[in-house]
């Protein structure tokens, strides 16, 4: 259909066509068609309609090729991010380990002041019991030596098995803690994962 | 006119013209017009493209006080034009084969 409008009227009706077009694509189209009224008659234009028409097509198609380039784009970003975990491994990792290390180390101190104080109480309650049993040498001797031997030597059997007890308690406490904890720490890491 | 002249025909006749030389907007319309029926419509489309693909740039000339839009091939468009010219020597040739006639007598 060929165009049955005025110059001027050609180009207000096109802009107005043309609005949803970004800034730049519609001023170059009108300019174009500005310039080709300059010299041409409107008659040699088609209608209004179909000239819009051909512009908005056209700018779609860029449009279109302009997403499938961002898309290309964003193959590139993962790409790039594969690449930044490869280059932190070298700094995340001897972290990973230290920590673990960390962990290890006090588990293993605290097993060993648990030994420690554990073989206290085994050594207090063996030296308590042979105390008093060593009492009953003297039983001739000196009766109140040996009373105040074999007081104190049940004394220390009964401080020996206090102390152990108390470590099982605290044993039991510490493992407990632990596992809460490590426990913890694994469930949190799974669900970032 | 019998035939349409599709997307890459357009494209190739376009470069074609200004291989012979820099030209603005009217001039090229008048100098297509003049062999194909193509509407004004259909031609800026063409040259829109050729511009965002980089085979052509624009450049503002003053003449007499207005303003006018020269169209210039780039190397990227010279390459392309030369590809369209060996397939558009096959095609010619496949064509007129197939429409017999002038071939055949050989």
């Amino acid at each position: 259909m060929k165009n049955n409008l005025s110059g001027p009227e050609f180009l207000a009706a096109l802009e107005k066509r043309l609005r949803l077009l970004p800034e730049e694509e519609r001023r170059e189209a009108l300019a174009y068609y500005a310039e080709f009224l300059e010299e041409g008659s409107p008659e040699e234009l088609d209608s209004v309609e179909e000239t819009a028409r051909q512009i908005l097509d056209q700018c779609a198609v860029t449009a279109l090729e302009k997403v499938e380039k961002k898309e290309k784009k964003g193959g590139i970003k993962t790409l790039w991010i594969v690449l930044l975990a490869v280059f932190a491994a070298p700094v995340a990792l001897p972290l990973a380990i230290a920590l673990g290390v960390m962990i290890l180390m006090t588990v293993v101190v605290a097993a060993a002041i648990v030994f420690a104080v554990g073989i206290t109480g085994v050594a207090l309650a063996l030296g308590g019991l042979w105390t008093a049993v060593l009492s009953f040498t003297v039983i001739a001797v000196s009766p109140v030596n040996m009373l105040m031997a074999l007081g104190l030597g049940l004394g220390l059997v009964g401080i020996g098995l206090l102390i152990l007890i108390g470590m099982f308690y605290i044993c039991r406490g510490v493992v407990w803690l632990i596992s809460k904890l490590l426990g913890g720490f694994l469930k949190r890491g799974g669900k970032n994962a | 006119m019998a035939f349409q002249l599709g997307t890459e025909l357009l494209d190739a006749c376009v470069l074609g013209v200004l291989m012979r030389g820099d030209t603005y907007g009217y001039s090229l319309t008048q100098e297509m017009t003049r062999t194909v029926e193509i509407s004004e419509s259909t031609l800026y489309p063409v040259l829109q493209r050729l511009k965002k693909s980089g085979c052509l740039t624009t450049y503002d000339c003053p003449v007499s006080g207005r303003n006018r839009r020269y169209y210039s091939i780039t190397d990227l468009g010279r390459e392309r034009y030369v590809k369209f010219r060996t397939q558009w020597t096959e095609f010619k040739e496949a064509i007129d084969h197939l429409l017999g006639g002038i071939d055949d007598e050989k």
